[in-house]
């Protein structure tokens, strides 16, 4: 497992972008502009580049002639949404094309995506003895296939996605079952309840009472 | 209808009207000649074989009835043999109206003889028996015993078989010369008027939207100056047209460069803010989402602000008053802090320029930011005010960076910058020199940069003096 | 657009019609002139100078006058021959008619009668429209080369002398007194305007413009003449010596 290198100018964005894939266990590695990037890219090996187009100095289609020998996927970062850009950038050899503004669970969705579709990380993501394999969205503990409700099943991964954070009631609800459900919050609550009983994380799985719910990140 | 058959029909209704009253005039005018030389020569005839009458009867034993009819059925006699078909048949009316002679044609009424005798010897009469036309002519016999009226007739349907004959040939010569005139009138008009159909081909060429499009007109008239105007007029069009697409491209490079400018901090600060909401965060990365947040924020703040000057100034005139260089010196000083460079303000002698004191007061301002992340090497930049023979000359100069050659023509636009991350690190949106170039414009100066690699840059507008 | 259309194919048409028509003018007009002609009297300009209403009432004037218009101011009539006797005594009668009204002198008279009694060589007798006349050529006397002629010409119905020419020396008269003679004598003193001609030597003459007659009396070395002849005022004007 090799870092994440992450090139982009403005450090507001750079920063955010560290924050939400560290939280996934992702090691993250900032540069900030052409020439920083190039020697890191000659010095270590990454297992993904995320990459902003508009940078001072050498822009990012110049940068891709560096990137290329190395084999490494890179995704392009872009304010830029014109169709040609897009294919400009495919054809440059970009895995992916992201455009600003990006939801950085959006963001990290993706990078997971390539990750596990590259090989360079498992496909299934393991915590203590549930395996979650996110492509045929089956869940098994130590072996055995558990049977989730697709709903449960987006509740699961919006938990581990975030895990180590608490994270409040009415947003994760909104995370699930999306903004225009007329569902009670209640069934957020039964629907933690089931998770915990199938998956027996009663421990890992906690609520917080007054602020929401907890998946204990695995140490 | 095409301008050449208008022509044409024009040029073929007056050739009508003028070959009919011309030929009406004209067929009339010989008639009536006709008439008048045959009533002369008429007249004079009969008087001839008044005289001889006269002389016959004078010497006549008496004036009866019969001796009279005998003298003149002589008198005919000799006459149809001296002038055979030109002798003109006469009757001779005695008193009451009795005919004492006469060898008329029976179609000539009597009526009509006496009609003539009526009329006198100073008029003539003319009659019409079916196809046949006869001019008669009465006069009286003098010097005689008995008063005797003489009364000719002469035939004159030739003359009006003639005119029925002119008129019939004048019909046929104005059919044919209206259909020839037609013709050719309406070659020469199609040929004269070649010239309108290019200019309509070009106006057609011209509304469709194609470019180039010129006509060639070389007829010397009228024609040809309004080929000069159209095309003319196609060159204003094409060069509006242009600055219209100029204008266009330049609002969408805005646009562009705008929306560009404001997804990055909204990236920035939608993502944080999700994160803050999503779940209890530690303190660390509290602290640094908030931090983050209010930074882009205000950036996004000082943007609005200085889009809507740069606006405000596009849209409008400003008053120029007389402000006093010292004032606008006065409120640099207060309005920078105390910071990492030296400000010099120069000014020659006291000098007061028509201007906007705020306007003027930001435009030094931004340059001297600007100059500032030139990061001069001895750390300070000079404003100065001149006389010069166009004006006053207000300039801001630097010992910094500089700015590349290729560059110079695209700073002045918005949201241009020469190196984007250290302008932005400095809180900077790339329309400073925007802004300074529109405060340039409205007070009616050019704005001037100079600048080498690694000497300096040197910015300058040139004021109007304002006498105090 | 349709309505335009309308209006240029009615506009076509009318105008189509209105050529049409004045093609036809001139018949048109014809006709209407003829009918004009054939209601009214039309003015007939006199072409001939006449002479005026009072002279025309004089016979031998109108004669003279007729034959001028039928046949000119020159009898030339052929010369019929005649009767040399007869001739003579028309002749002499005539010049008695003459002597009696003081147109002819004495001497005149005299001499006339003489050439009478000479043998003649011709005797011709002249007729045109009207108008008489009567040669009678005489051998010359011993002295003289030429003949000898006494021609006369007179109105028919009148009898008045027209025309006179006498071989006869005659000198030193006054041609005016027997002018005037012989205007009494043709009845011709009614004219009022009568102009005197000029002439040269031994000649008077007159015109009148209201008569067209012109009179003259001429002396001439070896002849007497006179005579009236129609004259127009524009004859008059340019010719009128040619008869000297």
């Amino acid at each position: 497992m090799y870092p994440v290198l992450i090139v982009e100018d403005e450090r507001a964005i750079a920063d955010l972008i560290e924050m939400t894939l560290e939280d996934f266990g992702y090691v993250c590695v900032k540069a900030f502009d052409g020439e920083q990037a190039a020697d890191f890219i000659e010095k270590e090996k990454f297992d993904l580049i995320l990459l902003d187009v508009m940078l001072p100095g050498v822009d990012g289609f110049s940068l891709m002639e560096y990137i290329r020998p190395t084999e490494t996927p890179v995704i392009f970062l872009t304010a830029k949404s014109s169709v040609e850009d897009r294919v400009r950038g495919l054809r440059a050899g970009a895995y992916d094309y992201i455009v600003k503004p990006f939801a950085p669970d959006e963001l990290l969705a993706r990078v997971d995506g390539l990750m596990r579709h590259t090989g360079r990380r498992s496909r299934t993501i393991r915590l203590w003895d549930v395996e979650i394999n996110p492509d045929t969205r089956t869940v098994s503990k130590k072996g055995v296939p558990v049977s989730l409700t697709p709903r449960e099943f987006d509740l699961l991964m919006a938990l581990v996605l975030n895990r180590g954070i608490v994270l409040y009631r009415d947003v994760l609800f909104e995370r699930v079952w999306g903004l225009d459900s007329e569902a009670n919050t209640r069934t957020l609550d039964i629907h933690i309840s089931r998770l915990r009983k199938k998956l027996g994380w009663e421990h890992q799985l906690r609520s917080v009472p007054k602020i929401g719910y907890l998946l204990e990140a695995e140490r | 209808m095409k301008f050449a058959y208008k022509l044409t029909l024009a040029i073929l209704s007056l050739l009508c009207a003028a070959l009919s009253f011309g030929g009406t005039w004209t067929i009339q005018q010989n008639f009536s000649q006709m008439q008048r030389d045959m009533i002369q020569q008429s007249s004079q005839q009969q008087l001839r074989d008044r005289y001889t009458l006269e002389t016959k009867f004078g010497e006549a034993e008496d004036s009866s009835t019969k001796t009279m009819d005998s003298l003149a059925e002589l008198y005919a006699e000799e006459e149809q043999v001296v002038m055979a078909d030109s002798a003109s048949p006469f009757s001779l009316f005695g008193e009451n109206g009795t005919v004492l002679y006469s060898n008329m044609p029976h179609t000539i009424p009597y009526s009509d003889q006496q009609a003539a005798i009526s009329a006198g010897e100073t008029k003539a009469r003319y009659i019409a028996v079916g196809e046949q036309y006869y001019l008669l002519l009465a006069t009286p016999l003098r010097g005689l015993d008995r008063p005797i009226w003489l009364v000719n007739a002469y035939d004159v349907s030739k003359q009006f078989q003639e005119r029925d004959r002119q008129i019939r040939q004048h019909l046929i010569l104005q059919g044919t010369a209206l259909v020839l005139t037609g013709a050719a009138a309406l070659c020469i008009s199609r040929i004269l008027t070649r010239s309108l159909k290019k200019l309509e081909s070009a106006s057609d060429a011209l509304s469709e939207g194609k470019t180039g499009v010129r006509v060639e007109i070389s007829s010397g008239d009228e024609l040809e100056r309004l080929g000069k105007t159209f095309n003319q007029m196609a060159d204003a069009i094409e060069t509006q047209f242009q600055m219209l697409q100029e204008e266009t491209n330049r609002q969408k490079r805005f646009v562009a460069a705008f929306t560009h400018e404001l997804k990055t901090p909204m990236t920035a600060i939608l993502g944080y803010s999700n994160m803050l909401r999503s779940g209890e965060q530690p303190a660390e990365r509290r602290r640094k989402a908030a931090d983050y947040i209010y930074r882009e924020s205000t950036r996004l703040e000082t943007l609005c602000q200085e889009l809507l000057l740069l606006l405000g100034l596009e849209k409008g005139e400003c008053q120029l008053k007389p402000t006093s260089i010292a004032a606008i010196y006065g409120d640099i000083r207060r309005s920078l802090p105390e910071n990492f460079l030296r400000i010099e303000l120069l000014c020659e002698e006291k000098i007061s320029v028509q201007g906007n004191r705020a306007l003027l007061v930001t435009w030094i301002r931004n340059l001297i930011l600007n100059a500032a992340a030139a990061e001069p090497k001895d750390r300070m930049v000079t404003v100065t005010c001149t006389r010069q023979s166009d004006g006053i000359r207000l300039c801001v100069e630097d010992h910094g960076k500089g700015i590349p050659e290729e560059e110079l023509s695209k700073i002045t636009e918005p949201f241009y910058r020469v190196e984007k991350s250290r302008t932005r690190e400095n809180g900077g949106n790339g329309l400073g020199l925007s802004i300074c170039s529109m405060i340039a414009q409205i007070h009616h100066s050019s704005f001037q940069i100079e600048s080498s690699l690694g000497i300096g840059t040197k910015v300058w507008i040139t004021l109007k003096e304002a006498k105090s | 657009m349709k309505r335009k259309k309308r209006l240029r194919q009615i506009t076509l048409l009318f105008l189509s019609i209105l050529c049409l028509f004045s093609m036809a003018l001139p018949w048109v007009f014809a006709s209407w002139h003829d009918a004009r002609l054939l209601e009214t009297d039309i003015p007939r300009p006199v072409s001939v100078e006449l002479p005026s209403e009072q002279a025309q009432e004089i016979p031998v004037l109108y004669a003279l006058y007729r034959k001028r218009y039928l046949s000119g101011m020159e009898m030339d009539a052929p010369y019929t021959p005649a009767d040399a006797a007869e001739q003579a005594a028309i002749l002499s009668a005539k010049a008695e008619d003459l002597q009696n009204a003081g147109v002819l002198l004495e001497e005149c008279l005299q001499k006339i009668e003489e050439i009478f009694l000479r043998p003649s060589s011709a005797a011709y007798s002249q007729e045109q429209d009207g108008l008489l006349g009567g040669t009678y050529l005489a051998y010359p006397g011993t002295t003289h080369k030429q003949l000898e002629s006494v021609a006369v010409q007179w109105h028919r119905k009148t009898g008045l002398v027209t025309s006179c020419s006498v071989t006869v020396q005659l000198m030193d008269k006054d041609a005016d007194i027997f002018l005037n003679a012989y205007r009494t004598y043709l009845g011709l003193d009614v004219l009022t305007d009568w102009e005197t001609a000029e002439t040269g030597g031994a000649s008077a003459a007159c015109w009148s413009k209201s008569g067209q007659i012109y009179l003259y009396y001429t002396f001439q070395e070896d002849r007497l003449s006179f005579g009236a002849i129609s004259l127009s005022t524009e004859e008059f004007a340019s010719s009128f010596s040619k008869f000297f």
